[in-house]
């Protein structure tokens, strides 16, 4: 059990996200999407130039940036 | 019974879907008061009543984040409307149902229609419809939207539920802010603090939020109120971050999911299949955006489009053309000669058979993007497009706005600029805007098909995918100059649902495209024709002068000096066959001479002399005035550059074996040949976007500065690039 | 004769373009798709960002 940032995991690694660390706008987008405390993600790609990433959450996929998955701490096995 | 209902939900749930199966052709589209979001209302009749269904923009929550969810918001508030039919998508329950349990939190009644129960099944979700019913204590009707199934279930459910005002759920959010709440809704209620509107719990919840609209209604309202209000939210606030280290935001968020995980744990779902397993649609992604293959597959696309196009369409087009040819032809013969004649045959016919003759080339370009929209590709475009236009000051969105304006092909500049609303950052936004004419429109593929038929009939397809690289690059380039002399903004969001690619269908396919031809024909039919002939007018008059006329004369006087009168009668009416080898060399003098006159006098004319003036400049880029004619007609539509060489090239010419098609007409005239095509290419591509766009550009700016800079620079910059390019084509040895 | 027709036509063509450019000023009609588009290519998609 490890706990790291999400822009550090792996393509098809899977993680238990721990903390969102954004506020204003961006966090509200984070969190309606369901990027919260205790949801399971699995990292399913990344675009041809490593950004955005494609993450797997409650069953559809979700795109997000680097610099906006930095706010994301997961805690991996 | 008559009632008015709500259609809402998640985007990608199938709410257009469900909304066009619902009202079936009885849809009308408007704008919500006061802002330019769409408002799209239908009627709907079935067996349990007649409904007005208000179509609300798709939303994943209630916030004030974006003027969508704003708009969705003040309506379901300010009209409060008799039922929200919530269209929820069954194979992606529980984000969903974020949205739902909001509404519930308003004490709104709602009908959860639950979509896509096929696709649920194959991913192997089991839902106990009657127990999510019966928990969430409202109806929940199965449905298919895209076969129509569960139609009748559902208006009968909402029939029966219409008009009830249930209590407004209220979830619990944890020990600190329950407190918060309680103590804020003892100021708000005896104040009457935004009731009767918003429920009391309601505004306490958005306060805690931090919900900007409703915190400055609140303050408009009632100044005193607002401000102790206030002083209890900042002060929860800094106790929050002090022990749980987060935000009163990031807790309710985390409730209101919860809420809705508690109420599927208790056997509400099932899942044979881990939900996060890799489906078709993943795997077809790590094809589609892999590292290599994405943009070999993004060209490839395009490519192939344009191959489609362009081979399919060829005979139509060509057939269509031949056909204008023919009712020109016949009316020249059928009309006596005169003014009125010219007016219909140049001005009309030639004029707007020119755009019409595009009808088919149009059509096919439409159906494959409509193809490549429906499927979802779009968005995986946005996706690997995201990084590099970030570089250059845009966002992954602006991919989306591009597209729209016609990125691929025909599109229309003015969506696209209003698209950019997504964009919250200022440069972003503004950047998009100003770029987005720079795409290969619906209005500019007429001036394309046409110069590329002319001189690169071999290549179009090539070429017209060379179009669409320039457009874009040129678009990059441009947004990344502009960044530097903008503000630096924080850069929008970037998180977007990819949804699952979905097989269009042939009956979506078909309407889409139908549509679009419809107007593309309605707009030559008003716009064009009315432009074609007033730039008619332009060419014609004021004609030659006494001197001129009479010169012409004076020359025709000498060819035929020395004939008998009765030979040079039937030089006139014969027909060619039958005119002896010096009868004929007199009459191609003699119709040299028409030519000559006609071609002056069109260059005598008002239109004329305008272009000439302009010649000055633009001979550079190896344009000649008639050109230049049809360039200014394009600020007013870009497919009047095409109307209006038709009718330039049609003024200046005499004799009916002459009639050929528009290009063929270009191929063999003075000065024409493929680097002047490629020259006037590049120019449309660039130069001042369309009246109309300009107009949009003001709007949303909100400042006529912009609009001119768009008009002023854009023009510039096209007349260097035509100028460089022909200048150094030129000293290339053929 | 002649004149007199193609100077009517001439006219009102004026006439609408001049009404048409109006309107577009005033915003009535811009991409307002149920009184027909003044795009020739698109039909007018909301938000594409949360598409319907």
């Amino acid at each position: 059990m490890e706990r790291i940032n999400l822009r550090q995991m792996k393509i098809g690694q899977k993680g238990i996200i721990q903390r969102v660390n954004a506020d204003s706008e961006l966090g509200r987008r984070i969190r309606d999407m369901g990027l919260i405390p205790g949801k399971e993600i699995t990292v399913q790609g990344r675009a041809p130039l490593y950004d955005p990433v494609s993450l797997r959450i409650m069953g559809f996929t979700l795109t997000l940036r680097n610099n906006e998955a930095d706010h994301i701490d997961v805690e991996v096995s | 019974m008559n009632a008015t209902v709500v259609l809402a939900g998640n985007p990608n749930s199938g709410k257009t879907t469900l909304f066009n199966e619902l009202t079936g052709g009885r849809q009308h589209v408007g704008n919500y008061p006061g802002v330019t979001v769409e408002k799209k209302q239908g009627t709907c009749k079935s067996d349990t009543g007649r409904f007005e269904i208000v179509d609300l923009p798709g939303t994943y929550s209630l916030t004030a984040y974006s003027l969508e969810e704003v708009v969705a918001r003040d309506f379901l508030v300010d009209e409060k409307p008799s039922m929200i039919i919530n269209i929820v998508d069954a194979s992606n329950l529980e984000r969903n149902l974020y949205l739902s349990v909001q509404f519930m939190e308003m004490g709104l009644p709602v009908c959860i229609a639950l979509n896509m129960m096929d696709v649920a099944k194959k991913r192997g979700i089991e839902i106990d419809i009657p127990k999510l019913s019966s928990l969430l204590k409202l109806p929940v009707v199965p449905i298919v939207a895209r076969d129509g199934k569960g139609k009748k279930a559902l208006m009968a459910a909402v029939a029966e539920n219409v008009g009830q005002r249930p209590e407004p759920l209220r979830i619990s959010y944890g020990r600190d802010l329950n407190a918060a709440l309680d103590e804020l809704e003892a100021l708000i209620r005896p104040a009457e603090f935004l009731t009767p509107q918003y429920d009391p719990r309601w505004t306490a919840l958005k306060y805690l939020e931090n919900d900007q609209q409703i915190i400055d209604r609140g303050y408009k309202q009632d100044k005193t109120t607002a401000m102790k209000l206030d002083t209890i939210v900042q002060r929860v606030k800094i106790h929050i971050a002090h022990t749980l280290d987060t935000h009163p935001e990031g807790i309710i968020a985390d409730h209101r999911y919860g809420y809705v995980h508690s109420v599927l744990k208790q056997g509400v779902i099932r899942f044979f299949q881990d939900e996060n397993r890799i489906q078709v649609s993943d795997k077809i992604d790590r094809i589609v955006t892999n590292r290599f293959l994405g943009p070999v597959i993004m060209v490839a696309m395009l490519m192939g489009l344009y191959q489609f196009t362009f081979t399919l369409s060829e005979a139509p087009v060509a057939w269509l053309e031949g056909f204008f040819g023919w009712v020109s032809a016949m009316a020249d013969q059928a009309l006596p000669d005169g003014m009125v004649k010219s007016l219909v045959v140049s001005g009309i016919i030639d004029g707007v058979g020119g755009v019409l003759g595009f009808v088919p080339l149009i059509m096919f370009m439409f159906f494959g993007i409509a193809f490549l929209e429906d499927t979802g590709y779009l968005a995986r475009m946005s996706f690997m497009l995201d990084r590099i236009f970030r570089m250059f000051g845009l966002h992954g969105s602006s991919v989306m706005a591009f597209v729209v304006s016609g990125g691929i092909a025909g599109g229309c500049a003015v969506p696209g600029v209003m698209a950019a609303r997504t964009l919250k950052s200022p440069k972003e936004r503004l950047a998009t805007l100003l770029t987005v004419p720079f795409m290969n429109c619906g209005a500019k593929l007429p001036v394309f098909a046409l110069l590329t038929a002319a001189f690169f009939a071999e290549s179009q397809a090539q070429v017209m995918l060379l179009i669409t690289l320039i457009s874009w690059t040129g678009a990059l380039l441009v947004a990344w100059l502009l960044r530097s002399t903008l503000i630096r903004g924080e850069s929008t969001p970037f998180v977007m649902e990819l949804p699952p690619y979905r097989l269009p269908t042939l009956k979506g396919l078909l309407i889409h495209t139908f549509e679009r031809i419809i107007q593309y024909v309605k707009k030559a039919g008003t716009v064009i024709l009315l432009i074609s002939i007033i730039l008619w007018a332009m060419m014609t008059f004021p004609g030659l002068d006494e001197n001129q006329t009479k010169a012409f004369g004076d020359q025709r006087s000498l060819i035929v000096s020395g004939l008998p009168r009765e030979a040079v009668d039937e030089i006139m009416t014969l027909e060619d066959e039958k005119l002896t080898d010096a009868m004929t060399a007199v009459k191609e003098k003699l119709l040299q001479v028409d030519a000559d006159q006609a071609g002056e006098a069109l260059q005598n004319s008002v239109a004329g002399r305008m272009g000439t003036a302009l010649e000055s400049i633009t001979r550079f880029a190896g344009f000649d005035w008639r050109t230049n004619i049809a360039l200014v007609g394009g600020f007013a539509a870009k497919e009047v550059v095409v109307s209006t060489l038709g009718t330039a090239y049609s003024l200046g010419e005499v004799g009916p074996e002459e009639t050929g098609s528009l290009s063929e007409r270009l191929q063999s005239a003075d000065g024409w040949g493929p680097l002047t095509a490629f020259s006037l290419i590049l120019f449309t591509i660039f130069y001042a976007p369309c009246f109309v766009t300009v107009v949009c550009i003001a709007k949303e700016t909100g400042s006529w500065k912009w609009a001119a800079f768009s008009v002023v620079f854009n023009t510039g910059l096209a007349l260097l690039v035509s100028t460089v390019f022909y200048q150094v084509g030129s000293l290339v040895p053929a | 004769m002649d004149t007199i027709i193609v100077g009517i036509i001439v006219a009102l063509a004026v006439g609408f373009m001049v009404k048409r450019f109006v309107e577009i000023w005033k915003g009535k009609k811009s991409c307002d798709c149920s009184s027909g588009c003044s795009c020739s290519g698109g039909s007018c998609p909301p938000d594409p960002f949360l598409k319907k």
